[in-house]
C-alpha cells in the first residue's frame, strides 16, 4: 500500500461528476423535447444529496443517467469512477438503485424477493436484517401483491440496498407515504448516511430535502439553476426576512433586512401590539418557489410566493 | 427501523475484475421462475392444462369410437383422442414457447421487473437461462401430463421405440425454441402490459386454427395453406403426426408425406432468425 495515499486522510472525492450532460427525448408527433440541457453536477462521497424541481425538470432522466439506464446524448458521466451506462457488473454491484414505481414480483414473498436479489452481489447485506431495518419485521413470509402502498415501497428500499452499495439513488421515494412512515424512512436514510453510503435523491418534498440532504440542487428545465445547502442554497438575497402585520389597509408585508427595528416603530417601541404580527423568514418552499419561478419570470415568482406562504411541506 | 446496519461498516471494496456466475445466477432464476409460475392459477390454466382440456373436449364430443381416418368398411380408423394428441402436442410448444413466455417478458417489461434486475449486477444470459428452464419445465411437465392423460383416459397408444421418443423430444425442444426466439422479440411491440397479454393469445389462436391442430390440414383452402407453411406449428404438427399415427396416415398430408426434413428446416430457419430478432429487439436495460 502506498503511504501516501492513506484513506482517512484524502480529501473527501466526488462520488459522482456530470459535465455538459445532454439528453433529449424525440417526440411521437416529430420534434423532440430537451430533458436534460448541459447539466454540471459533483456529489462528494458519503454527501446525501437531493434534486428537486418541478415535474418534468429532468430530475428522473438525470438520475437514471446517473444509474446508467439510461444513455446520455453528449457529456460525461463518472459515478465510482465508472462510466454508468453498459458499465461492468462490478460497477452495479457498488450502487443500489429504488426504482420511481414499481408492481414486479407481485407472486414471490417478501424474504424470496429479497433473497433472490442479494444473491446477484458478492457482498449483499443480511436479509432478516434489512427486512428489520425497513420496518417490514413480520411480513417477510408475506406475498408482496398483499401488502400496503407504504410497505411496497418500504420493500423496494429494501430491494435498492440488499447489495450493500456504496452509492444508492432514490427516485421519489416516499410519495405516498403517510406523515409517521415518512419519517421511519427518514431514519433509515440518516442511518445510512452514517455508515458512509452517498445518497442521490429527487424528491417533491422540500421538508424531506431539508431534513435529509447535505446539498440540494434545484433542476428546472433540465438545468441547474442552484445548488447549496438546505440553509444556503439561493443565497442571502432570497433569505431577507418579511414582517407582516395587518391595519386599516389590510394585510400588510414588507421585505426588509432590519425586521427588528421595523417593528419597533410598528408598535412605537413595543406601546402597541400591531394585529397578527409576524417576522417569518422565507422557508425553504418559498426560495424554492422563487428560484423557479425566477426561471419562468418574474412575475409568476411573485404570484407564486403569495400563493404558497411560509409553510414548509409538500409542494401543490 | 430502529436496527443499524452493522455490515455496512464492513463494506469491502468489490473489484473490478469481479464477474457473477452466469450459471449459477441462472439456475437461481430457474427455480424462482418455475415457483412463479406454479403460483399463477391463470397461467396453469391457460398453458399448462390447455392442450389437455382440449384433448378432453374432443376426445369427449366425438365419442371413443375409432372411425377418424376409417376405409369404407369401418376399419383401420382411430379415435379422436388419438387423432388429436399430437396437434395437441404441437400446440403446447406455441403456447410454452411463445404465449406464455412473451407475455411474462412483455409483463416484466412493464412492471419494473426488468428495469430492476439490469439495475443489479445480474447478467441478462441469467434472466434469459431462467425464463429457458421456466419454457423447459413447462413443455416437459405439459407434455408428460397429456400423454399421461391421452394414455390412462382415452386409451391412445403410445410410440413403442426409442426412436420415436427421441424424434418427438427434438421435435419438442426445437419447436417451443423457434417460438421462445420469436416471443423475446415480440415483446418489443406492445406498448402497454395489457395489450402484451392480449396481443400474445393472437398468433396461437390464429394458427392453431390454419395449421391442422384442429381440422386436418389438407382440408384447409391451398392459399391458407401456404400461409401456413411460413409458420413452424404446421411442420410440428405434422411431424408430431408421423410419431402417434399409425402407417398409412401420411396420405392425408400435403404430397401423401410428413416431410420431415423440411420440417427440420424450417424449425432451425425460425429458431436462428428468431435468435437474430430477438438480440436486436430485446434491451438490457430497458430503454423507453
Amino acid at each position: 500500500m502506498n503511504s501516501s495515499t492513506s484513506p482517512g486522510q484524502r480529501p473527501a472525492a466526488a462520488a459522482i461528476t456530470a459535465r455538459g450532460l445532454n439528453k433529449a427525448y424525440r417526440l411521437p408527433k416529430g420534434g423532440t423535447l430537451t430533458a436534460v440541457d448541459h447539466l454540471d453536477l459533483t456529489i462528494r462521497a458519503g454527501e446525501t444529496y437531493a434534486l428537486l424541481g418541478p415535474n418534468g425538470a429532468g430530475k428522473s432522466t438525470t438520475i437514471e443517467m446517473l444509474e446508467g439506464h439510461r444513455k446520455p446524448d453528449s457529456g460525461e458521466v463518472k459515478v465510482l469512477e465508472t462510466r454508468p451506462w453498459k458499465a461492468p457488473p462490478s460497477f452495479r454491484a457498488r450502487i443500489g438503485i429504488v426504482l420511481q414505481e414499481a408492481t414486479d414480483s407481485g407472486e414471490l414473498r417478501v424474504s424470496e424477493a429479497l433473497r433472490s436479489l442479494a444473491s446477484c452481489f458478492p457482498a449483499p447485506r443480511q436479509v432478516d436484517e434489512v427486512i428489520d431495518a425497513v420496518g417490514l419485521g413480520r411480513k417477510g413470509g408475506v406475498r408482496i401483491s398483499t401488502l400496503s402502498g407504504g410497505q411496497r415501497r418500504r420493500l423496494d428500499v429494501a430491494l435498492g440496498i440488499i447489495g450493500n452499495p456504496e452509492v444508492l439513488f432514490l427516485d421519489e421515494p416516499t410519495t405516498g407515504f403517510d406523515p409517521e412512515a415518512r419519517r421511519q424512512f427518514w431514519d433509515l436514510i440518516r442511518q445510512l448516511s452514517s455508515g458512509g453510503t452517498t445518497i442521490v435523491l429527487t424528491t417533491h418534498y422540500l421538508d424531506e430535502a431539508e431534513q435529509l440532504a447535505d446539498r440540494i440542487g434545484v433542476i428546472n428545465h433540465g438545468r441547474l439553476i442552484a445548488e447549496g445547502s438546505p440553509h444556503d442554497i439561493g443565497g442571502p438575497g432570497l433569505r431577507v426576512p418579511r414582517v407582516r402585520w395587518r391595519d386599516a389597509s389590510g394585510l400588510r408585508e414588507v421585505v426588509t433586512e432590519q425586521p427588528a427595528a421595523l417593528v419597533n416603530s410598528l408598535s412605537d417601541g413595543g406601546a402597541t401590539e400591531p394585529a397578527e404580527l409576524a417576522v417569518v423568514r422565507p422557508s425553504l418552499e418559498d426560495i424554492y418557489l422563487q428560484l423557479i419561478g425566477a426561471a419562468d419570470g418574474a412575475e409568476l415568482a411573485a404570484e407564486r410566493t403569495q400563493a404558497a406562504p411560509s409553510t414548509s411541506g409538500a409542494l401543490r | 427501523m430502529s436496527t443499524t446496519f452493522p455490515s455496512s461498516a464492513a463494506r469491502e471494496a468489490v473489484r473490478p475484475a469481479w464477474r457473477p456466475s452466469v450459471v449459477r445466477l441462472g439456475l437461481g432464476r430457474i427455480v424462482l421462475e418455475i415457483k412463479l409460475f406454479n403460483r399463477d392459477v391463470l397461467s396453469l390454466v391457460l398453458v399448462l392444462f390447455f392442450p389437455i382440456l382440449m384433448m378432453s373436449l374432443f376426445g369427449t364430443v366425438f365419442g371413443d369410437e375409432p372411425e377418424f381416418g376409417a376405409d369404407p368398411n369401418g376399419q383401420g380408423g382411430i379415435t379422436p383422442a388419438h387423432y388429436y394428441l399430437p396437434g395437441m402436442l404441437a400446440l403446447s410448444t406455441i403456447l410454452s414457447g411463445f404465449q406464455n413466455l412473451s407475455s411474462y417478458v412483455a409483463t416484466e417489461r412493464f412492471n419494473g421487473t426488468v428495469k430492476r434486475l439490469a439495475g443489479t449486477p445480474l447478467p441478462a444470459a441469467s434472466y434469459f437461462i431462467g425464463k429457458t428452464g421456466q419454457t423447459l419445465y413447462l413443455i416437459v411437465a405439459q407434455t408428460a401430463l397429456l400423454l399421461l392423460a391421452a394414455t390412462v383416459l382415452f386409451d391412445v397408444p403410445l410410440p413403442r421405440e426409442a426412436g420415436q421418443w427421441g424424434l418427438m423430444a427434438l421435435l419438442m425442444v426445437l419447436a417451443t425454441a423457434a417460438w421462445a426466439t420469436v416471443a423475446i422479440a415480440f415483446t418489443a411491440l406492445p406498448k402497454s402490459a395489457q395489450s402484451a397479454s392480449t396481443l400474445a393469445v393472437l398468433p396461437v389462436l390464429l394458427l392453431s386454427f390454419t395449421s391442422g391442430v384442429y381440422f386436418p390440414f389438407s382440408q384447409l383452402p391451398d392459399w391458407l395453406q401456404s400461409i401456413s407453411n411460413f409458420f413452424p406449428l404446421r411442420w410440428t404438427a405434422s411431424a408430431f403426426r408421423s410419431v402417434f399415427l399409425p402407417a398409412g396416415f401420411e396420405a392425408v398430408e400435403p404430397g401423401g408425406t410428413y416431410n420431415l426434413p423440411f420440417t427440420f428446416l424450417v424449425l432451425g430457419l425460425w429458431v436462428a432468425a428468431g435468435a437474430v430478432v430477438a438480440r436486436l429487439a430485446f434491451k438490457w436495460p430497458p430503454q423507453k
